[in-house]
């Protein structure tokens, strides 16, 4: 048979009712995990985080081996509550999914008041409202748990391994901008070289950060940045049920629109190689293979 | 953030609406897309496109389920990315094995090539999947619609690998007779 029909039929079960695709998502909890109650659990994790005990386990490798450490992805202050939010993403791509996410601490508070074990939402991640924060920094600490081992014989009351992350966070109302490690490319002379920056991922600030690395002043502006691609959704009408049928792009057009100003650059740095660092810096931003033109526009 | 609220940004044209999505659902699709590409990059891609075809069809599409509306659009551009790799002579993983097994449910006498077919199977699919058993039913969409592996599958239900290739050799012999008896009427 045809592995056209059967690429095909897989498509097909894409479009399977809703219902089917959330329920098969639900995952069992291991056998382990259901012996202990969540308060239960919780004191048990709590003890293991603060006891000499604790301290000895957080530093051994568990057979389902542990994530990274990694701080929470967000934290931010509600100016209105004056609660601390926070969300916590565990990099999971290399290790085994969590049966549940973490405990959220807070050190200022003594451990009977602490949170009970919080499960990850569909998407993974986990989501705490902490109590009103005094100004300054304050510390909060996370715990990442996860089942025994489910396929040998699980001891009733055999705590879980624990990593922890202890972060300190400043007492501020914005949120921290999430700022990535970006390549720049300047000119250096006859050639032109790149260098790496950490700028938001934004056309905006890789725009800024180009200009700084190449010395260019505020005259000149980024006007803007448009990608246009031949992807296209068609709509066809099925039983009365409107379905998408989407064809993905393979070419991508961009056009970036700077300010005139830049002309006042060409002599001093070369007009091509002006435009070679200019180019290579919002293609590599873009990220887009398939990339079919790319044009700089003056106005 | 609530769905509905993440909706409304889209209506809104907030960018907004794309953060918000990201922060939600973003592993989510991620997951879909590396099941289908087993790639890191091409999985990004097809997140980022995702966030894109989002942002392109709402409005005017309202969805009632955000989370499977982007995660059947997800998969969908998976499989397109998935195809023109496949054409390149690149690829592979473990969506080749899951494509393979389904091989062994369509009857040789269906086309899907033919719009009349190809309806009656879509027809098909929810009812047969409504007929097999609650741990049937989740191993299948969990192999067919996630493209996860016997281990992944292991992982999520707490069932040996020797059951679940029994089980999904069962349903699709199932769906096999079942398309054979409502495409041949």
């Amino acid at each position: 048979m045809s592995n056209k029909n059967s690429e095909k039929l897989f498509d097909m079960i894409g479009e399977i009712d809703d219902k089917y695709i959330e329920d098969a998502e639900k995952k069992k909890k291991p056998v382990g995990r259901i012996a202990l109650s969540v308060a239960g659990a919780a004191s048990v994790v709590c003890i293991m985080i603060f006891s000499p005990l604790g301290m000895n386990l957080l530093g051994r490798s568990h057979e389902n081996s542990l994530p990274p450490l990694v701080p929470p992805d967000t934290v931010s202050k509600d100016a209105v509550t004056n609660e601390w939010g926070l969300v916590v993403s565990p990099d999971k791509e290399e290790t085994d999914p969590l049966i549940y996410a973490e405990i959220i601490t807070d050190t200022r508070y003594p451990a009977d008041t602490k949170e009970d074990l919080l499960p990850p939402d569909d998407g993974g991640n986990v989501t705490a409202t902490l109590p009103e924060a005094p100004d300054g920094e304050i510390t909060i600490e996370t715990a990442f748990e996860y089942p025994v081992d489910t396929n040998s014989s699980a001891e009733t009351g055999k705590a879980p391994a624990v990593s922890t992350y202890i972060g300190k966070y400043p007492d501020t109302a914005e949120e921290p901008n999430l700022t990535v490690p970006v390549y720049v490319w300047y000119v250096d002379g006859n050639e032109v070289i790149s260098a790496t920056v950490t700028a938001e991922r934004n056309t905006r600030d890789i725009f800024a950060a180009w200009k700084d690395k190449n010395g260019i002043g505020p005259e000149v502006e980024l006007i803007g940045v448009k990608v246009t691609d031949n992807s296209k959704t068609e709509y066809v009408d099925y039983g009365g049920e409107s379905i998408a049928k989407h064809t993905a792009a393979t070419e991508w057009y961009m056009t970036v629109t700077v300010s005139v100003e830049l002309e006042n650059y060409f002599d001093s740095m070369g007009k091509e190689l002006l435009y070679e660092s200019l180019e290579k810096t919002m293609i590599g931003f873009a990220d887009k293979r398939n990339l079919v033109s790319y044009e700089l526009v003056l106005e | 953030m609530d769905d509905s609220k993440i909706v409304d940004l889209y209506f809104e044209r907030s960018e907004d609406a794309i953060k918000e999505t990201s922060k939600k659902y973003g592993k989510y699709l991620y997951s879909i897309a590396y099941s289908v590409l087993s790639d890191k990059m091409d999985a990004e891609e097809s997140v980022s496109d995702t966030y894109y075809e989002a942002w392109k069809i709402i409005p005017p599409n309202r969805p009632q389920v955000l989370k499977t509306f982007l995660g059947k659009l997800t998969r969908r551009i998976s499989l397109d990315i998935y195809r023109r790799r496949t054409a390149d002579k690149r690829g592979g993983g473990e969506i080749s094995l899951v494509i393979d097994e389904l091989d062994e449910c369509i009857p040789s006498s269906v086309s899907v090539d033919s719009e009349l077919d190809s309806r009656l199977i879509k027809d098909s699919l929810d009812s047969f999947l409504g007929e097999l058993g609650d741990s049937e039913r989740k191993i299948f969409v969990l192999r067919y619609w996630y493209g996860k592996s016997y281990d992944e599958i292991c992982d999520i239900t707490g069932i040996g690998a020797s059951k679940i290739t029994a089980m999904l050799y069962r349903s699709r012999l199932k769906l096999r007779t079942k398309l054979e008896k409502e495409l041949l009427l």
